[in-house]
């Protein structure tokens, strides 16, 4: 049992048995880590976040949290992996594509888990949401279906409902993929913030800039592999391997980025 | 067109039949959209069961009264029903029976629909939030499902209403019988069966005018 934060061992996982997305990833990560996972369109970026999660059935391996092991594969069945959900529950993620419910308000979405997963009381959920509303500068918007919001402050709303469960990392995936150019910067700059108070985070991004400011460790991957594991000053200037120096020729347009 | 002289009088004295009739059709509306709520949504979550004979009896349940012309169906269930079965209820009864059974199938398609329209990153985002299968399914899909179904579930129900005028067929006193009947003993098919139009018509207008809203409202708020 190792002592690392999270601890990813051996995972392998495929789709339909074939197709093989990550083969044999070994990764750890220490509290306080923003580790930025890069790499080629599926290179199996989202697909480390899904798996960390427990959204995906894995082939093989399994994932420790401060030391417990909340995710193995299982291979007598063909449909789940063992799942410690108390310890899965201390992982939260927030996705691309908003995923508010749109028959909630902003209020009954971040209050939804925490009362109806959590058993918390609607009084004491709602003060917390209301709270944390208020500390976004949202809470103008605690009664808005999320049909009327703009994408940033959906994807803000997203992260809001994750943090009221208070989790031990934040896993994101693409969360400003979706977002018009002029919308990223408020969503980035609330994870910088999640950044400043050490909240540990796992974050897949097309942005090499953000991913620049943010990163505490980048890791690039390709072919289901993690070919490179740097900090963001190494990673960015002076990549030790050469697939790496390609794939950021390629999205930055130019050799690196200081 | 000849010179025809409109007599509307042959209403105004035929007032209370007609109107017993559509006492009938009402019924027959609200008993068997009621039923198709509810039975709709117990076939569709068949049909999308895991456990196989299930799906496959919903789906044929649901085939078989597609892919029939409703008229055949309230005959057949009228007449055969009784035969193989050996149970004879009072007509009504059997129409119940038989139109409800339809809106159920049409109604099951709405619902699953309007379930599979929900995107699978909802039921990733449960997940994310901790939420167990059961209550992800009470507080997440069901609602959203039920929302997006309404407008096709109230169209449906317009439908049935329509259709109950072919309940008529088996000798049941409703809207459309009633005028039938006025019709032969009047020699006034013109005036009745126009009014008769009318009142489908003018119980119509007004359903298909709220789909029309909720449609406008779902989508401002699910968009």
């Amino acid at each position: 049992m190792s002592s690392s934060f999270l601890n990813v061992q051996g995972l392998r996982k495929s789709f339909g048995g074939h197709l093989v997305v990550l083969d044999d990833i070994n990764f750890q990560m220490e509290a306080g880590e923003r580790v930025v996972v890069i790499g080629p369109s599926g290179s199996g970026k989202s697909t480390l976040l899904r798996c960390v999660m427990g959204l995906e059935k894995i082939d093989h391996g399994r994932i420790e949290l401060e030391g417990v092991r909340y995710i193995e594969a299982n291979p007598k069945s063909h449909k789940d992996n063992f799942v410690d959900i108390p310890v899965r529950n201390k992982v939260g993620m927030v996705f691309q594509h908003y995923t508010l419910f749109p028959h909630l308000t902003v209020l009954g979405n971040l209050i939804l888990a925490p009362m109806r997963a959590r058993g918390e009381s609607r009084s004491s959920a709602t003060q917390r949401a209301m709270q944390l509303l208020g500390r976004l500068g949202l809470e103008s918007k605690a009664g808005a279906f999320p049909g009327m919001l703009s994408g940033g402050q959906k994807q803000r709303v997203a992260i809001a409902r994750a943090l009221l469960l208070d989790p031990k990392i934040m896993l994101f995936d693409e969360v400003t993929s979706a977002l018009d150019p002029e919308l990223v910067t408020e969503v980035e700059g609330l994870m910088l913030e999640l950044a400043e108070q050490k909240m540990s985070m796992m974050i897949v991004t097309h942005d090499m800039w953000f991913a620049k400011r943010i990163a505490t460790r980048v890791i690039f991957s390709a072919d289901g592999r993690i070919i490179e594991d740097a900090p963001p000053s190494t990673m960015f200037t002076n990549p030790r391997e050469p697939r790496t120096a390609d794939f950021l020729k390629k999205v930055l347009h130019v050799e690196t980025i200081s | 067109m000849g010179r025809y002289t409109w007599d509307f009088s042959v209403i105004t004295a035929n007032w209370d039949p007609l109107m017993a009739g559509l006492s009938v059709t009402l019924q027959l509306t609200a008993i068997c959209a009621v039923i198709g709520l509810v039975g709709g949504f117990v076939v569709c979550q068949m049909v999308m069961s895991r456990i196989a004979p299930l799906r496959w009896v919903a789906v044929a349940f649901i085939e078989l009264f597609r892919c029939t012309p409703a008229l055949v169906q309230i005959i057949w269930i009228f007449y055969c029903v009784p035969f193989f079965f050996g149970v004879f209820y009072d007509p009504f009864y059997m129409a119940i029976l038989a139109l409800g059974m339809n809106i159920t199938a049409f109604n099951a398609e709405a619902y699953r629909a309007a379930i599979q329209s929900i995107p699978s990153s909802h039921y990733d985002a449960c997940t994310a939030l901790g939420m167990s299968p059961l209550k992800k399914t009470i507080y997440v899909i069901l609602p959203q499902a039920v929302l997006m179904a309404i407008p096709v579930l109230l169209t449906n129900t317009i439908g049935l209403l329509q259709q109950t005028s072919l309940v008529a067929i088996v000798a049941i006193a409703d809207l459309m019988y009633e005028g039938k009947t006025l019709a032969t003993q009047t020699y006034r098919p013109i005036e009745i069966y126009t009014t008769v139009a009318f009142i489908y018509f003018a119980l119509s207008v007004p359903l298909s005018q709220v789909v029309g809203l909720c449609e406008r409202r779902l989508r401002s708020r699910l968009a």
